[in-house]
């Protein structure tokens, strides 16, 4: 196709709609990160964007110390790494035995799982708040490591037993016939042979849960097990009056998985992608 | 090869830890859901059966009938606008932008998506703020002249809803865009390349190729975007909790306050089973509808 560089009107209203979009899109951010350093008196003076006179770093050091956040941040990636964890082997299983091996009630059991799905938190908050209640669990790194778990599975399966369909079967046969037990078929050949796909349910598992605040703000009440978002809200009660600090502290939250989100932008917005359109 | 496939202590270890954990943490919960709207009271100490008393007073409670329809302004709202906007965005990161810049675009549209909810939330309560001193959007129209325009815009009952939707779609739109994104990657080049050899214009080609294609994902962003939206709680909890007065509280922060404020088990189940059923019937509306256009 030949290359064109002419500036048609088409094309330069594009460019301007492309350019108030990245605009609106992204000014905000910058907005957040400008007065987050600023001094706390220049924010009240000055117009849109704040010129410091000298950039205040203090101000994150202040939401690093009293934000909690190396607790709420250990927190955070503590309970979601161990839940991608479990998701990823649960999925694996639970598709392998759905969709490979023979035994009555896959389908019922398979169905049961996917309706889950279409399940909202809120038609859960209630009873399960009782359960763990009954169990002692709240307050517990259980009770976000559960439900982060259980929510994630429906999606997981849904994931893997699709990717495996694709997967042809006579490699497994091969394997049994050269005397391989049915536990090292899915630890030495089907794991692997998943690798690329299981990026996809990891990232959907971690986004989803990572950002979760309804159940944690339910089923939890002292800091101990408290995850990062919980860092802006008791900050912007505290510090009321401080609205520097109180920037730093949303950055400071935000920073994690924005960093995480530049490092690999490429696999999470095509895993996203993948995971939407399989489900 | 079938003796090991029907290995019944293999398939019990594969199943039973999954099944037990979504059996007991999410199914049987949502069916004590529906059961816990038949009961009123709090569980486990005195919970009386009420019959259909729970599901008679959601016609005559006001505050209900004022949360439902503001679920349904927000579904309205924010879902049309993911849906569109998301969708324009996607045909210009494919269509309207060199292969080389796509990538730096998609990674700045994607970005608000995985900034927090509630840092999110708290980041728009800033630029919608008017004291003790002007937000973003009340300095910029004062900056432009505008001055007349600076209110309290999530202070006010005309506004809030409003401010509420425009947040959230800014945090959603790069969701439905990246989604739409992969489709129109999954559209045959040649089909297009066809297409303008015989001289048809990319906007016709967009029209009569790329979007008739594209139903499928359209229908799937529909849904999800239904979804989402009768899900939504952070935003609105934390931009301004419900208010002023009961401007912005959706379904799902009235059966909060329900059920955690007011301690109504059995009628917060109620509200919630409502917005459950809501999710089913319309999600099925839009797939019905799909199926009777795609075989008429």
């Amino acid at each position: 196709m030949e290359k064109k560089r002419h500036f048609t009107p088409g094309k330069i209203v594009m460019w301007i709609i492309l350019a108030v979009f990245a605009v609106i899109q992204i000014f905000p951010l910058i907005w957040l990160v400008n007065h987050s350093l600023a001094n706390n008196n220049e924010m009240f003076t000055s117009g849109i964007l704040v010129m410091p006179e000298t950039i205040r770093w203090d101000n994150y050091v202040t939401a690093f110390v009293d934000g909690h956040f190396l607790l709420y941040l250990r927190n955070s990636l503590l309970v979601n790494i161990l839940a991608v964890v479990l998701v990823l082997l649960f999925s694996v299983m639970m598709a392998f035995a759905c969709t490979r091996m023979h035994w009555k009630l896959s389908g019922v059991v398979m169905g049961l799982i996917l309706m889950g799905m279409m399940i909202p938190i809120h038609a859960t908050l209630l009873p399960n708040y009782i359960i763990y209640d009954k169990l002692r669990l709240t307050d517990t790194l259980w009770a976000l490591l559960i439900p982060y778990v259980a929510f994630s599975l429906p999606q997981g399966l849904f994931l893997t037993s699709g990717f495996m369909r694709s997967i042809p079967k006579e490699i497994e046969e091969a394997a049994v016939i050269d005397g391989c037990g049915i536990y090292r078929v899915i630890g030495v050949i089907i794991f692997p042979m998943l690798k690329t796909s299981l990026v996809t349910v990891a990232i959907m598992t971690f986004l989803n849960n990572w950002n979760e605040f309804m159940m944690a703000m339910t089923y939890l009440s002292s800091p101990t097990w408290k995850t990062l978002p919980f860092s802006v809200l008791e900050f912007t009660g505290i510090y009321a009056s401080n609205y520097a600090v109180q920037f730093a502290v949303m950055a400071l939250t935000a920073a994690p998985m924005v960093i995480v989100y530049l490092c690999l932008s490429k696999y999470i917005t095509e895993g996203v992608a993948m995971g939407a359109v399989k489900g | 090869m079938e003796k090991v496939l029907r290995n019944r202590k293999a398939i019990l270890v594969f199943i039973l830890p999954g099944l037990l954990a979504y059996t007991c943490f999410v199914f049987y919960p949502m069916c004590q859901s529906i059961l816990f709207t038949f009961f009123e009271g709090t569980p486990n100490v005195k919970f009386d059966f009420v019959g259909l008393d729970n599901y008679k007073r959601l016609f005559t409670d006001k505050s209900f009938r004022n949360s439902f329809l503001v679920t349904m302004q927000y579904l309205l709202v924010t879902g049309t606008g993911w849906i569109i906007l998301g969708y324009g965005t996607a045909l210009l990161l494919r269509y309207g932008l060199k292969a080389k810049h796509t990538n730096t675009a998609r990674t700045i549209v994607y970005l608000p998506v995985v900034i927090p909810g509630v840092a999110a939330a708290a980041l728009w309560a800033k630029i919608f703020e008017i004291s003790p001193q002007y937000g973003l959007l009340n300095s910029l129209l004062k900056a432009i002249g505008l001055e007349s325009l600076v209110r309290p815009w999530i202070g006010t009952s005309a506004t809030a809803m409003w401010a509420v939707c425009i947040a959230e779609i800014w945090k959603g739109i790069g969701y439905y865009a990246i989604i739409f994104y992969a489709g129109l990657m999954d559209i045959p080049k040649d089909l297009e390349e066809a297409a303008s050899i015989d001289g048809a214009s990319k906007w016709q080609v967009i029209r009569h190729i790329v979007f008739p294609l594209m139903r499928p994902v359209f229908i799937m962003c529909v849904v999800l975007a239904i979804m989402n939206s009768l899900r939504v709680y952070d935003m609105p909890r934390i931009l301004t909790n419900g208010g002023p007065g009961y401007a912005t509280t959706t379904l799902s922060i009235y059966m909060y306050k329900v059920a955690f404020k007011q301690w109504k088990y059995g009628y917060g189940s109620t509200v919630a089973v409502v917005t459950l059923l809501l999710t089913v019937v319309f999600t099925s509306i839009v797939k019905r509808m799909d199926r009777k256009e795609m075989t008429e």
